[in-house]
C-alpha cells in the first residue's frame, strides 16, 4: 500500500510541522528514520489493508470515526446529532 | 490567465453530481445546492446557512494548492507508484513558485495579486519537467482530491453539524470552514470534541462516497480522467508499476486514499500556517487513519 507513504512525500515536501504530526504514531520522527519507515501501529494498518478489510470493520467506532479515544464523546454526540441529520444508517 | 484557471475550476466543478445518484437514492436526503467558487487565493472551503439554506464556498486558492502539492510531488520518481527514498526527489522542480521560496507555498497564493501584468504567467517561474503520464496522473489525483473535499462539504451538512450548531446557536456567520475556527464558541473540552468528531464523521462519509463512486467507475466513462489517465498510458505505451491501471480495485483504492489524505495534509498547513494549529480540527494523523480505516470498510 504505497498511499500513506505518498501522503508522507506530500507531508515533509509540504513541510508540515504540527507536533502530533511530527511525533506522530505513524511517521515517527527518529534518528534511526529512513524514509518509509513507519510505526508498528501505522504497520498495523498496513497489514491489515494487505489482509483485508475483515479485521478492520472491526476498529471501526460509531460515527466512521475509527480512534479508540473518540469514541465515548462520539457515541453521545451522534446520539445527539440523530435529529438533525438528513440521512440514517451512517454510523 | 488568472481568469482562465478559475474558469478551469468552475469547469471541473461544474462536471460534480451533488451526490452520486446511488447514495441519492438510497438515503433520499437533500444536498446542497448552492455553490459559489470564490477568488481567493488561500486554501479554503467550508459551509454556511444563509437564510436558513445551506451554501457551500469553494476558494480557487484550493485548487492551485492541490495542483502545485500534486505536480511537484509528482516530480519525485516513485510517487503514486511505489515506495521511493525521499532523496529521489530533485528540489529544483517548483511547478507553481511564485516568487521567492515562500512560506505561503502550498497553501496561500494571494502574492499572485501584487504582481504586475499578466500575474500567474509571471508566477509560472519553471518549466514542468512532467511526462505526460505523469501529468495524467496528477490531473487525475486533482479530480478525486476535489471531489473529496466536494463530498466532505456536503456531509457537514448532510449529517446536521450546521443545524446542530444553528440549534445551539453556535455556528458562526462563517458557517464552517476547513481551514478556520470551528464556530464561534470554540472553548472547552467539550467543543472541541464535537469539533473533531464532526470533522472526523464528514471525512468518513465524504471517504466512503469517493470510494464507492470510484470503484463503480466504468473505464470507458469520458467524464472522468480516468478515461483520460488510461489514454495516456495506452498512448504513451506505459505500463507495470510506472502506470498503475486505473481499471483494477487497488489503483483505485489508492487514489481515494490519496486525494482524500492530500486534501487533510494541505488544510491541516494552512491552519498551521495561519497561527491555528489549535484543537479546533483533528491531528492529520488522526484523520488520515479515520480515512483509511472508513475505505477499507467501505
Amino acid at each position: 500500500m504505497t498511499s500513506l507513504f505518498d501522503l508522507e512525500i506530500i507531508a515533509r515536501m509540504v513541510q508540515l510541522k504540527h507536533p502530533l504530526y511530527r511525533s506522530s504514531m505513524l511517521f515517527p520522527e527518529e534518528k534511526s528514520y529512513a524514509p518509509g519507515d513507519v510505526s508498528p501501529l501505522a504497520q498495523d494498518i498496513f497489514d491489515l489493508m494487505l489482509k483485508g478489510s475483515k479485521k478492520a470493520k472491526s476498529l471501526r467506532t460509531e460515527g466512521g470515526v475509527a480512534f479508540a479515544q473518540y469514541h465515548d464523546q462520539s457515541r453521545q454526540l451522534y446520539q445527539a446529532l440523530e435529529p438533525y441529520a438528513r440521512v440514517s444508517g451512517f454510523r | 490567465m488568472l481568469a482562465a484557471l478559475a474558469d478551469d475550476f468552475r469547469g471541473a466543478i461544474k462536471r460534480f453530481d451533488p451526490l452520486n445518484t446511488t447514495f441519492r437514492s438510497d438515503w433520499s436526503t437533500d444536498t446542497i445546492e448552492k455553490v459559489r467558487l470564490r477568488r481567493a487565493l488561500d486554501l479554503n472551503a467550508g459551509v454556511s446557512l444563509q437564510s436558513g439554506q445551506p451554501e457551500m464556498r469553494i476558494n480557487l486558492g484550493l485548487y492551485l494548492a492541490l495542483q502545485d502539492a500534486l505536480l511537484d510531488a509528482f516530480c519525485v520518481r516513485g510517487f503514486f507508484v511505489s515506495r521511493t527514498a525521499q532523496t529521489d526527489r530533485p528540489n529544483a522542480y517548483g511547478v507553481l513558485s511564485v516568487g521567492a521560496p515562500s512560506d505561503t507555498r502550498y497553501h496561500d497564493y494571494s502574492e499572485i495579486n501584487d504582481l504586475d501584468g499578466d500575474p500567474l504567467a509571471r508566477a509560472l517561474t519553471r518549466a514542468m519537467p512532467l511526462q505526460p503520464i505523469r501529468l495524467a496522473q496528477a490531473d487525475m489525483l486533482l479530480f478525486f482530491a476535489l471531489r473529496w473535499v466536494w463530498f466532505h462539504e456536503q456531509a457537514h451538512w448532510i449529517l446536521g453539524h450546521l443545524d446542530y450548531l444553528s440549534a445551539k446557536n453556535r455556528l458562526a456567520k462563517t458557517g464552517l470552514k476547513e481551514a478556520e475556527l470551528f464556530s464561534n464558541h470554540s472553548e472547552g473540552a467539550e467543543t472541541y470534541g464535537e469539533a473533531y468528531c464532526f470533522e472526523l464523521q464528514a471525512d468518513a462519509l465524504a471517504t466512503q462516497c469517493l470510494v464507492a463512486e470510484t470503484l463503480g467507475l466504468p473505464p470507458a466513462d469520458i467524464s472522468t480522467p480516468i478515461y483520460e489517465y488510461q489514454l495516456a498510458i495506452e498512448t504513451s505505451g506505459t505500463s507495470g508499476t510506472f502506470a498503475p491501471p486505473p481499471n483494477t480495485r487497488s489503483t483505485r483504492f489508492r487514489i481515494c486514499l490519496m486525494a482524500a489524505g492530500l486534501c487533510a495534509l494541505l488544510f491541516e498547513l494552512r491552519r498551521e500556517r495561519s497561527g491555528l494549529t489549535s484543537k479546533t480540527h483533528p491531528p492529520p494523523t488522526a484523520r488520515i487513519i479515520n480515512i483509511a480505516l472508513t475505505a477499507l470498510s467501505t
